[in-house]
């Protein structure tokens, strides 16, 4: 499926920065909900599907398997993508394409946190970043990356959870005083109980199979007063995938989440008690709403050296950006070396100044 | 005219004599009386109080006796009384009383005393009395000398503190390996921080930021045990130095 615009059938895409969607050609603007509700997805073109081998070409996996090929309705190139691939650009002539029966049905989204961060932001972004990592390799140098990175809509399950539970522990109060040999301590040993409850609400689990969770959980938290209701106007000009995960699986995520938090909060209110040893604790849940949202995020996968971790991920709502960068090694040792030196200097001449002024 | 020219040259050479010998009187420089010294440890104290003497224009002397003390310090009481009646201009001084086991460093006159402060000598006096109480008469006296010399090599000129490094090379050494180890801690620590920034990934562990208040909805405290530990209280303790001189004397010493 693609937009078009109403006024010249241009290519339309979601601008971040505007909240809508714009046609490059004539510079029109339309709003998501009032395109939506027209319906006019103009040039509603089936696209023909295969299953394929080899590698995805459009940057929405670096996986060699489970893709799938799609027929770009425009100027018919054949588009390898990933199999859970929602939404995507073909790579021949940008015509940005929304796959419906990905976004249909179990895998229709309930919600939407749309782009706020928009593709000419994201260099800046990016600098910043990398300019805080002092021994970067020059592979990731702005210049360099600012090709690869691709603008995706990743999917999440938001758990609500209501978490109850008891916790005993032994604590002491102490007090101290002295005789004339002696520091004395007396020691009050306490049994301690307490039993609560603690509601969580939307905890985002990736429901991503091929994002590492890791980077997901990284560039959290967004924020959700901007989610809206789902529409497919959302996705032009973007990358998409839809879950690949049962929101079954993601929520034992969330749940050990929620009682970590739980118990840290039933632990707090034992503040003023020394040495607490905790001696028993029962935890249990129950799940409430559960929803299916897609999130925005910039994605950069770096084929670096072997560098196991390759992923660097960008909030495309907030412009959070994490990473686990490799570290030059020259750079590092640049570094070192003169640190060492610049110290070594330094400080031999401030002891030697020392010792010759002072008599 | 013969006359007049012997007579000139009697009276030159009678001052030559004359000087001479004064010259060669206060040359004696090293008197060891309690016999601690060899009488070639002797003559090499002796030349290098005279090369001290000849290079800075101040006499040391250096005695060693067995006379009764007068006072609590044997040493001073010699020291002070032999120095100020053989060098009235002022002089470093370093003596050795075995009668009491005492011994004593002492400037006197304004030269030394401008030179060799209250705190230089005690300084000396503490290196000395160590190789003292090791029974090592010559290696003191050879310290003492050492000593004087580097104070006045840094106090006698305007200039002379920079070359207090190269005086004590020991301690200059020690400065450079503890500098650079000390730069070497930092700047691996410095390098580690840095290191460290290029991981920002981290897997969430709780959920603080999605949750409501925890509501309590029962809570006890039962005490159910009692228990005593003491600890000794620490006793302090103190010591003590010992210095001071005379009436125009700086000085340092004690006993070994």
């Amino acid at each position: 499926m693609e937009y078009k615009c109403r006024n010249c059938g241009g290519e339309l895409h979601f601008d971040p920065n505007l909240g809508k969607l714009k046609c490059d050609y004539c510079d029109s603007e339309y709003d998501v909900s009032e395109y939506s509700e027209i319906g006019e997805f103009i040039g509603q073109n089936e696209m023909d599907e295969q299953i394929v081998s080899g590698r995805a070409d459009d940057g929405s996996t670096d996986s060699r398997k489970d893709l799938r090929a799609f027929v770009c309705p425009h100027c018919g190139a054949e588009v390898i993508s990933d199999k859970d691939t929602a939404a995507t650009t073909c790579i021949f002539c940008q015509t940005p394409m929304v796959m419906n029966d990905q976004l249909s049905g179990e895998f229709r989204p309930d919600m939407i946190v749309p782009f706020k961060i928009g593709p000419k932001q994201i260099g800046k972004l990016y600098e910043a970043y990398i300019a805080s990592k002092p021994f970067y390799p020059k592979e990731y140098s702005k210049s360099k990356v600012i090709e690869k990175i691709r603008s995706i809509y990743l999917p999440f399950h938001l758990h609500n959870l209501q978490v109850e539970g008891d916790v005993t522990a032994k604590g002491e109060h102490t007090f101290s005083h002295t005789t004339s040999k002696w520091i004395i301590t007396e020691h009050d040993v306490y049994e301690i109980y307490r039993e609560g409850k603690m509601g969580f609400d939307k905890i985002p689990v990736s429901a991503s199979a091929n994002t590492p969770k890791n980077a997901m959980d990284s560039i959290e938290p967004y924020n959700y007063e901007e989610m809206v209701p789902f529409q497919t106007g959302f996705l032009p000009g973007f990358l998409a995938q839809r879950s690949g995960i049962r929101k079954e699986e993601t929520r034992k995520g969330a749940v050990e989440r929620a009682q970590n938090s739980f118990n840290n909060a039933m632990i707090s209110t034992m503040n003023g008690f020394e040495g607490l040893q905790i001696k028993d604790g029962h935890m249990g849940y129950e799940a409430g709403n559960e929803q299916y949202v897609l999130m925005p995020a910039y994605l950069l996968f770096m084929d670096y050296d072997q560098h196991e971790d390759q992923l660097i991920a960008i909030n495309g709502q907030t412009g959070k950006v994490v990473g686990n960068i490799p570290v030059d090694k020259k750079k590092r040792n640049r570094f070192f070396l003169v640190r060492f030196l610049l110290i070594w200097v330094l400080l031999f001449a401030v002891l030697i100044a020392a010792m010759m002024l002072i008599d | 005219m013969k006359r007049v020219f012997a007579f000139i040259i009697a009276a030159l050479l009678a001052f030559l004599l004359v000087d001479g010998l004064q010259l060669s009187a206060a040359e004696i420089l090293v008197q060891d009386d309690a016999d601690l010294f060899t009488a070639q440890e002797e003559q090499q104290l002796q030349q290098q109080a005279e090369k001290f003497e000849q290079t800075y224009g101040l006499p040391v002397f250096i005695m060693t006796t067995t006379e009764l003390p007068f006072s609590n310090n044997g040493a001073r009481d010699v020291i002070e009384s032999l120095g100020e009646s053989r060098f009235p201009d002022g002089y470093v001084a370093y003596a050795v009383n075995m009668s009491d086991r005492s011994y004593w460093v002492d400037a006197y006159g304004n030269q030394a005393r401008s030179i060799y402060s209250q705190g230089t000598l005690d300084d000396l006096s503490d290196d000395l009395q160590d190789l003292l109480a090791d029974g090592q008469y010559y290696q003191s006296a050879r310290s003492f000398l050492d000593g004087v010399s580097k104070r006045y090599e840094i106090k006698g000129s305007k200039w002379g503190f920079l070359k207090k490094p190269l005086l004590y090379p020991m301690a200059t050494a020690i400065m450079a390996i503890g500098s650079g180890v000390f730069a070497l801690v930092i700047s691996l620590i410095w390098t580690g921080f840095q290191v460290k920034k290029h991981k920002d990934k981290t897997l969430q562990v709780a959920a603080d930021g999605y949750g409501r208040d925890l509501e309590v909805l029962r809570e006890r405290e039962q005490l159910c045990g009692h228990y005593q530990t003491r600890v000794a209280r620490a006793e302090s303790s103190s010591g003590h130095g010992g210095s001071g001189a005379s009436s125009g004397h700086t000085g340092s010493g004690g006993h070994f």
